[in-house]
């Protein structure tokens, strides 16, 4: 369980050495309740630098101040272009694969999402030049998000089901995916651990930093990192015989076939999907010979309500439900486990003038 | 070459490569790569700044002329700012400049080698044609 100030630091030593030093003066001057609830800071050119926090967001004052409207610290864009440069560990030609991905995976796994005009070469996106907006997501794992549900797709002691994660973008899939990678390798109960492969293809899995995961994905899990899901689940097979295969946002009809290949093989599969249900799922190419062959024994399927309540629904491969788990709010990881969490606001009075300036304590939301 | 490698084939971070290049030797080389590293990791300057910081450092320990110097001081501006094929074809050409100025120096050796042993022939003759 992290505490505030150890999260605190987190940010400090894995992020802020890197932006640029105004930015730097005044997040250090930023509430540290502010600080441990980011989710984002976005740069972009000629703008004012903006926090998304507790799902708002504010523009960074010089102060340190999170205000509602626009700030006038604007970045130019030599300082967008040196900040990349930094996360880049002074070595652009070692990021140059993942830049022309759109991001770059840092110590701590946060993800540096980075935006400009693409250079191509041969057809492809070959690097990033006149970058205009940078993104750093922070990474958080929610350890215990998947206890309940990896209950379901155990099969005996030593087997699983594969499982079909579904989900709309944002609501948590990977973080799922990745405690059940936890849970599945560990063992827990009866179960007893069983080797697992990872093809983090877009290193949110793991994170890895120098082929060290960042994230905790069990004892008995292998992580290939940074390879197509197809390439990445064939080495996998030759090299380290897995039990289990998992891997995040499956949609290439490539990865589709190749996903039926290791299934025939004998091997499980665990894989997240983006989707809003099933039957948008089984319209996807690729997918709907994966549902008419029966592939999938177990479907998670996470969805939001209007009044920003999470489900998340248990189904068997005929899709009748076996579980279902409300949840009024992500939590992050120091505030414990997933479920049980209310949702955090910021209440009005804290928010005078439109500025945060004083101690942005969180309260309990009313629908918890 | 041991860099290029470094860059091109095992596509490490600059301060990583430089980290390895310093490992386990002691020549001349390996200590300024250990020195660029320590300076980039413990002052937070980036590779540019420390690899000219080492340079001015040890000027005075490597014996090569002004601009062989300059073109050391050009290889930490490029450092790290291109991408791998540019890098290496940088690096590449800087080597066959190195080349190109040990060449010219060594002629210059031998040239002046030979001037100073003719020199010392005719300065031999002189003093036998005083004292007879």
């Amino acid at each position: 369980m992290q505490d505030k100030i150890s999260l605190k630091n987190r940010f400090v030593n894995e992020v802020l050495q890197f932006l640029p030093n105004r930015i730097k003066q005044s997040l250090i001057k930023t509430d540290t309740n502010i600080l441990t609830e980011l989710e984002e800071i976005r740069l972009r050119s000629g703008k004012p630098a903006m926090l998304h926090y507790h799902g708002t967001d504010g523009f960074l004052h010089e102060n340190g101040w999170v205000l509602d409207k626009p700030s006038n610290m604007f970045i130019s864009t030599e300082e967008l272009a040196d900040t990349v440069y930094k996360f880049c560990e002074n070595s652009w030609y070692a990021y140059q694969e993942d830049i022309s991905k759109g991001f770059i995976t840092i110590r701590g796994g946060h993800r540096i999402g980075i935006v400009g005009t693409p250079v191509f070469k041969n057809g492809a996106v070959f690097n990033m030049r006149d970058i205009s907006s940078v993104n750093i997501r922070f990474a958080r794992e929610v350890i215990g998000c998947g206890e309940r549900m990896v209950n379901y797709l155990t099969n005996g002691n030593r087997d699983i089901h594969n499982t079909l994660i579904v989900s709309p973008p944002g609501l948590g899939k990977t973080t799922l995916l990745r405690d059940i990678i936890r849970c599945l390798s560990n063992g827990f109960g009866s179960f007893s651990g069983v080797k697992t492969g990872v093809v983090d293809e877009r290193g949110e899995i793991a994170a890895c930093y120098k082929g060290f995961p960042q994230n905790d994905l069990g004892s008995r899990t292998d992580v290939i990192n940074g390879i197509h899901k197809k390439n990445g689940m064939e080495i996998l097979l030759r090299s380290m015989s897995p039990r289990v295969i998992a891997l995040d946002e499956m949609g290439n009809p490539e990865d589709v076939s190749a996903v039926m290949q290791v299934i025939n093989a004998g091997i499980r599969i665990i894989g997240t999907v983006h989707g809003y249900d099933l039957m948008a799922v089984k319209m996807r190419r690729g997918f709907y010979e994966l549902f008419e062959d029966k592939a999938f024994e177990r479907f998670i399927i996470i969805s939001i309500d209007s009044k920003l309540q999470y489900c998340v629904k248990v189904l068997d491969g005929d899709e009748n439900v076996l579980d279902v788990e409300y949840q009024s709010g992500r939590k992050h990881s120091y505030c414990g486990k997933f479920n049980n969490g209310g949702i955090r606001i910021l209440p009005p009075a804290y928010r005078a003038g439109g500025m945060h300036t004083g101690n942005t304590a969180v309260s309990d939301g009313a629908r918890k | 070459m041991e860099l290029e490698n470094e860059i091109h084939y095992m596509n490490r971070p600059l301060g990583q490569a430089l980290m390895f290049l310093s490992q386990g030797k002691t020549n001349r080389t390996s200590r300024f790569a250990r020195r660029v590293y320590e300076l980039h990791k413990k002052m937070e300057i980036s590779i540019e700044a420390a690899w000219h910081k080492s340079l001015e450092e040890f000027r005075s320990q490597w014996p090569i002329q002004r601009d062989e110097w300059d073109l050391l001081f050009c290889i930490g501006e490029v450092l790290g700012k291109t991408d791998r094929e540019s890098q290496s074809s940088f690096l590449f050409l800087m080597r066959e400049k190195f080349a190109v100025r040990e060449k010219a120096a060594e002629e210059d050796r031998v040239k002046k080698d030979k001037l100073y042993k003719n020199l010392g022939a005719l300065g031999g003759l002189a003093v036998v044609l005083v004292l007879i």
